[in-house]
């Protein structure tokens, strides 16, 4: 997998491709890791497949961001992934965008990176 | 023109009152789902492209409706979360509104429509804004773009208008009006050959049952000799009424057995559960040969599965029986070893047992080999052996009455041994734990279980290695 990175409006914007599964996990949760406490978007267009370690790795970087007091915004989720958060309900955890630069504008300024 | 469905779980606290297990957004007036009314209408107003944003869940929605593919729609679900309001479902759906008008249904509401009606050119040149509100929820136009045509001013609206939906006995009496009353109004699921009689298919109705018009009759009905259904009955799907009864006036939910001898008038029931729509009170009926809830068959499946987890418990139970005796032996000895019962749900129609739970302290050598056999699950191995519980699933929850609501509502709840999570090394809060044993709760088979209890059992031993080695550093 790759996960392609970019700053918009001093947001991290990350765009994981591939499927996000065991092989992949471990780079989502050093990517989110290094987020530091910020805000993040990650845009899941190109992302068309998940398990749990993929989850996993979703969720415990929320939490890690959240008690930082950052958070991460979805955007762009493919049905299948979306099946896979409602299913295991960490939609609930979630604010989940069609669209990044929506999910970006959410973002009060104050708790930009 | 596209349209944009907000519907929140909250709008339907008063149907998940009374009927916990059932998804809200299938609820329906004359078996036809309140969500097919909107589209319809919808289909009616010109539109075909179609997003429902709610925050309730979503699988059994898209079981029935799919992508839209059978009313010739494009048909998608978008998730929201509990706490947003109109704007913010907006915004998290902002490249599916943008680039045209824009119809909005927000709430719970009945739609009164007529589908003899052109909603079209009403629709396309209606000022923005909002349409019609009610005590639960509202229809809006969106368009950022100037109207392209002036509304038509001799021309009169076409009929519209909303009823809330507030309570189970307004959901009643909206059925038996449409049933009595509107029925041409709308399109009614089932085979129309006679004045306000519909029937679906598979029904068996046997020669000495009556119908009386007004009545709605699902698919995969039986109705046995004697009965007598109507008038004004709505009958759901995958329903049995048994010899001598007489529904008269009554909503049967689907999935319902009507029991011999049993007369239902002016009442709606569901599964086990009884309603009077007047006095807006509910009885549950323990009697399941009166009424009850009809569940599909995988008694199979299940008895497999209980058959392999009970072996491999017993398997484990020799294996370790000898460990058991001599550690446990030793750890109280020492004061590390302590037991206590507590009760737990096992299974979601909400029977319980007390489940014994070992407390071990870890430290020590005897301790870490305890710990790592996982032995302080030993006395809960006989569980899995009788069926009460899973060697792996879901977190067992306490028998509270805040649980029960929980597994109720949840079909997914099968405690285990040990649960899912414990694979997967989620050191998490409970609610992250739940999300996990749900993952794999949806894609587990007997080997698939199998596989994550070597997982557990590999974890387990891998844990207490790396203790060892970090207090031997």
């Amino acid at each position: 997998m790759q996960i392609d990175q970019q700053v918009m409006k001093n947001i991290f914007v990350f765009m994981p491709r591939g499927r996000l599964d065991a092989a992949s996990a471990p780079l989502l949760r050093e990517r989110l890791a290094a987020g530091d406490g910020g805000n993040m978007v990650l845009d899941f267009s190109a992302v068309d497949f998940m398990d749990s370690s993929g989850l996993g790795a979703l969720v415990a970087g929320a939490r890690r961001l959240r008690a930082q007091h950052g958070d991460i915004k979805l955007a762009c989720i493919a049905d299948t992934v979306r099946r896979v958060l409602e299913l295991t309900r960490a939609d609930r955890l979630f604010d989940i965008y069609d669209d990044p630069e929506a999910a970006i504008s959410r973002f009060a300024p104050e708790k930009s990176v | 023109m596209k349209t944009l469905l907000v519907i929140k779980a909250n709008t339907f606290d008063w149907l998940q009152a009374v009927f916990p297990d059932r998804s809200p957004l299938l609820a329906s007036v004359c078996n036809k789902p309140l969500l097919e009314y909107l589209l319809d209408f919808a289909i009616l107003c010109g539109s075909r492209h179609f997003r429902l944003a709610t925050d309730m869940p979503l699988a059994k929605v898209e079981a029935v409706f799919g992508g839209g593919g059978r009313w010739g729609i494009e048909l998608t679900y978008a998730p929201i979360r509990k706490t947003d309001d109109l704007a913010t479902a907006l915004q998290k759906n902002s490249r599916y509104c943008a680039g045209s008008r824009l119809l909005v249904m927000q709430g719970c509401f009945f739609l009164h429509y007529d589908k003899q009606k052109n909603y079209g050119p009403f629709m396309q040149t209606t000022a923005p804004g909002e349409l019609l509100t009610c005590a639960t929820g509202r229809i809006l136009i969106h368009d950022a773009t100037p109207l392209k045509t002036a509304p038509s001013p001799d021309g009169s609206p076409p009929p519209l208008a909303l009823t809330s939906l507030r309570s189970i006995g307004e959901l009643y009496r909206l059925s038996m009006r449409v049933l009595g009353r509107d029925a041409r109004q709308y399109v009614l699921p089932g085979y129309n050959n006679e004045t306000d009689v519909y029937i679906g298919r598979n029904v068996m109705i046997a020669r000495s049952a009556r119908i009386e018009p007004p009545v709605m009759i699902g698919d995969h009905v039986q109705i046995h000799k004697n009965a007598i259904v109507g008038p004004g009955a709505v009958i759901g799907r995958n329903v049995i009424i048994d010899a001598y009864s007489r529904i008269h006036h009554s909503v049967i939910l689907d999935k319902t057995y009507v029991g011999e001898h049993l007369v239902l008038d002016r009442k709606l029931a569901g599964g086990r559960r009884l309603v009077d729509p007047g006095e807006e009170t509910m009885v549950q009926l323990e009697d399941a040969h009166l009424l009850s809830t009809m569940r599909p068959s995988s008694r199979g499946r299940n008895r497999l599965q209980r058959l392999g987890h009970g072996l491999l418990a017993a398997l484990l139970w020799v294996v370790l029986a000898m460990p058991y005796a001599l550690l446990s032996f030793i750890l109280k000895r020492q004061g590390r070893w302590r037991r206590s019962e507590a009760a737990y749900w096992v299974d979601s129609s909400g029977r319980s047992v007390r489940l014994t739970r070992v407390f071990l302290n870890p430290s020590g050598f005897c301790g870490r080999i305890a710990a790592s056999l996982a032995l302080d699950r030993y006395p809960l191995l006989g569980r899995v052996m009788r069926g009460d519980l899973a060697l792996i699933g879901t977190r067992r929850l306490p028998a509270t009455a805040a649980n029960r609501a929980v597994i109720e509502a949840d079909a997914g709840y099968r405690p285990g041994l040990f649960s899912y999570a414990e694979a997967e090394h989620w050191p998490v809060p409970e609610y992250d734990q739940d999300i996990v044993d749900r993952f794999h709760l949806a894609h587990q088979t007997l080997i698939y279980d199998f596989v994550m209890m070597v997982k557990v059992l590999l974890n387990k031993l891998h844990e207490e290695t790396a203790l060892c080695k970090s207090i031997s550093k």
